[in-house]
């Protein structure tokens, strides 16, 4: 294995290409952003009913879906909005013959709970095959000397991880995604909500950096 | 991950490529999905806020699939 793989961070150039190859690539693959936060409320979230749902519709005859969605258009809006609907698009393709439609435009599986699981524990199998390959593993309960300086370590580090992490947690739902979802699927499609979070993150983290490093002196 | 003028749930939705196949079913994007205001009236974005179950068959008025 390469040195450059060994230290304790990644080159950026290294980072940054395997970054974007993952998330491209799971575009791809998948027609799915990529996104922590998402995958690990999937995994915990998920209903019985929804897993059944969702086992129902990949399983069942495309051309039944199809049916059983247009006797269902038909019952919500009636038929006259349907055709009339249907005249107008008959009438925009006929003025202006369009490409390939832009966006989604494929049937898309919802992936099972077990996919997301399988993710989120291969992130955390990636991190340690990454932390013994480079400056090893252990366990802490402190993010470094700013960390004790300011906790004092002991259980109040211990807490303060845990009520940071909680935090994290409810700052994600709470903006819809996380530095995953939001910075590397959202920033790299210039999705403005994205590029607002993603400066809050970042921005935030500075800030704080600067002042806890003020206060600890 | 919207523009803020339809549906901030689109990306995830399992229904809404569901509604572009057939030119018919399109009436769900424009009636709820795409437009400014209504999206906040479908039952899949109304219950997915309030952190509830989301079936992939549930339609925006409510409504199931019958599959």
């Amino acid at each position: 294995m390469p040195d450059w793989l060994l230290h304790d961070y990644w080159p950026w150039w290294f980072s940054a290409a395997f970054f974007a190859t993952m998330v491209v690539g799971v575009w791809l693959a998948e027609r799915r952003l990529l996104g922590v936060s998402g995958s690990y409320a999937a995994a915990i979230e998920r209903t019985r009913e929804e897993d059944e749902a969702a086992r129902r519709l990949d399983e069942a005859d495309p051309a039944a879906i199809d049916d059983a969605l247009m006797r269902a258009t038909l019952a919500a809006f009636g038929p006259e909005a349907v055709a009339e609907l249907e005249r107008e698009q008959a009438a925009a393709a006929a003025a202006a013959p369009a490409g390939p439609p832009i966006g989604l435009t494929g049937p898309r599986q919802a992936m099972p709970r077990s996919a997301h699981v399988t993710f989120l524990v291969m992130l955390a199998v990636g991190g340690l095959l990454g932390a013994l390959g480079s400056s090893g593993w252990e366990v802490r309960t402190d993010l470094g000397p700013l960390h004790e300086a300011l906790t004092g370590g002991g259980a109040i580090s211990l807490l303060a991880l845990v009520g940071g992490g909680f935090l994290v947690g409810f700052g994600t739902r709470m903006a819809g995604g996380c530095t995953s979802g939001h910075g590397l699927s959202g920033c790299s499609r210039l999705q403005p909500a994205s590029l607002v979070a993603t400066a809050s993150f970042f921005g935030t983290a500075v800030a704080v950096s600067f002042a806890l490093e003020a206060v600890a002196r | 991950m919207a523009d803020g003028s339809r549906c901030s749930h689109i990306e995830g939705c399992e229904l809404y490529p569901r509604f572009s196949l057939r030119g018919a079913l399109r009436i769900w994007q424009d009636r709820y999905c795409n437009h400014p205001t209504h999206h906040q009236k479908c039952e899949r974005f109304v219950r997915s806020n309030a952190g509830q179950p989301v079936p992939a068959t549930l339609l925006p008025n409510g409504e199931h699939i019958a599959t």
